[in-house]
């Protein structure tokens, strides 16, 4: 367990708000890339972010130091980001058959805010693809491929996290990888 | 889109198995099953291989083109993979758009100075579940315990059938009477208990008195109770004298 993060844990817990934005600090950008890239969407993933923050606020009591700080954050993030697009489901399956092409697909039905155009261009075909792709995966799938590649997560925390026994991990983690390079065949 | 990936993994699992099948009649040399291969190339990258298996997909992969292929295009989608989602986002994302979550957040979390000690003891309690258990258990002992003792002041008085007979009861004072002898034990609570007869059993008085006369006579013990302490302690040691018979 990290010294100092659950140092902070128990500062929080005294009602000390200084340690708690420290916490808010250190994970906030974590937590805002993970859930970003989950719902594509700015707002919703701060929206994530705040809940995700006030949860862990309200809950700390709740909070038991044989599991890592990060892996209860993160936890409670992804179960926010997963229930999203539970919610969004519905649409996507209503268009999912009208929409064959890639390019066509639920990438153009997530409200997505483009603002700023400049990082539209910087994009690469094969990152396009790539976003598409994991964009394109069952909510469990997408998750673990996102923790992974942006986190470079150990299979074990990722487990931790998703509660999930790591054996199942694995398996995810190496269909999503087939699945990728299924898409980018002929780019690699 | 969880359509087009099952979809996707069944055709997979399908063209996996051709491809396997290919390999054994193409080169039977390779001492490793591409199959296998392919499930250590994943285990390579995900940092899960161990020491000897290195050297067997190793030989593996310098032998067979496709699985050497295979890891490659593994090797770049990771990277990629990698490259894509770990870039651009953070670059866009001002340093203003952090500091103002940040107030957003803060500016929203309850005061829990009120709340505080009331949390720590629940927090307590998630963390001892047997300890709160047992407090519980005792608590609701003591309180029972205590109801029976403080009931009521009403006279109560416990004996035999055939020594209630026998005894006789003035106002609150209770008397057995001279030439009389009970057999067994009398208990009497809020009164006053004046032995002029004889007793054979004990007799226990609780928030009263007792006045033995000349003529009396207790064969078994003889008490008087007045105290929360003694009459706990009374408690006791009857109840074990039920569950142990002298």
């Amino acid at each position: 367990m990290n010294l100092l993060e659950s140092q902070l844990v128990k500062l929080a817990l005294k009602g000390d708000q200084a340690a708690f934005a420290e916490l808010v600090d250190l994970y906030q950008e974590k937590l805002y890339h993970m859930a970003y890239r989950m719902l594509n969407n700015r707002q919703e993933a701060e929206d994530v972010v705040q809940d995700t923050f006030l949860r862990v606020y309200n809950n700390l009591e709740r909070y038991i130091d044989t599991m890592k700080f990060s892996t209860w954050i993160y936890r409670i993030a992804t179960n926010l980001c997963i229930d999203r697009l539970r919610k969004r489901k519905p649409i996507y399956s209503l268009d999912a058959e009208s929409s064959e092409y890639e390019g066509l697909d639920g990438y153009s039905m997530i409200p997505s805010d483009n603002r700023t155009p400049e990082s539209e261009l910087l994009l690469s075909e094969t990152q396009r693809i790539i976003h598409q792709a994991i964009d394109s995966l069952p909510p469990k799938y997408k998750t673990v491929m996102i923790l992974r590649y942006i986190h470079e997560l150990s299979l074990q925390e990722v487990g931790d996290i998703l509660d999930m026994p790591v054996t199942t991990i694995k398996t995810r983690v190496h269909r999503g990888r087939e699945f990728l390079r299924k898409k980018l065949e002929y780019r690699l | 889109m969880q359509h087009s990936f099952e979809t996707y993994s069944r055709i997979f699992r399908i063209a996996n198995k051709a491809k396997k099948h290919d390999h054994k009649t193409e080169r039977g040399l390779a001492a490793m099953n591409c199959k296998v291969a392919v499930e250590f190339i994943h285990q390579y990258l995900d940092g899960e291989l161990e020491g000897n298996q290195h050297e067997q997909l190793k030989s593996h992969l310098n032998q067979c083109d496709s699985c050497m292929k295979t890891y490659e295009q593994y090797e770049r989608t990771d990277a990629l993979a990698k490259y894509t989602l770990q870039s651009s986002i953070v670059s866009e994302r001002s340093t203003a758009d952090a500091t103002k979550l940040r107030q957003s957040i803060l500016a929203q979390l309850p005061t829990k100075h009120q709340t505080k000690s009331k949390a720590r003891f629940v927090r307590w309690l998630y963390r001892y579940p047997g300890l709160t258990a047992a407090a519980v258990f005792i608590a609701v002992m003591i309180v029972s315990l205590f109801a029976s003792w403080d009931q009521d002041s009403k006279l109560i008085i416990s004996a035999s059938q055939d020594d209630l007979q026998h005894v006789v009861i003035q106002g609150n004072t209770i008397i057995v009477p001279e030439g009389i002898e009970l057999t067994g034990d009398l208990v009497v609570e809020n009164g006053i208990v004046e032995v002029k007869g004889a007793v054979s059993g004990n007799v226990t008085v609780i928030d009263g008195k007792m006045v033995l006369a000349s003529t009396g006579h207790i064969a078994g013990q003889s008490k008087v109770i007045d105290q929360a302490l003694d009459w706990f302690w009374y408690k006791v040691t009857s109840s074990f004298n039920e569950v142990i018979p002298q």
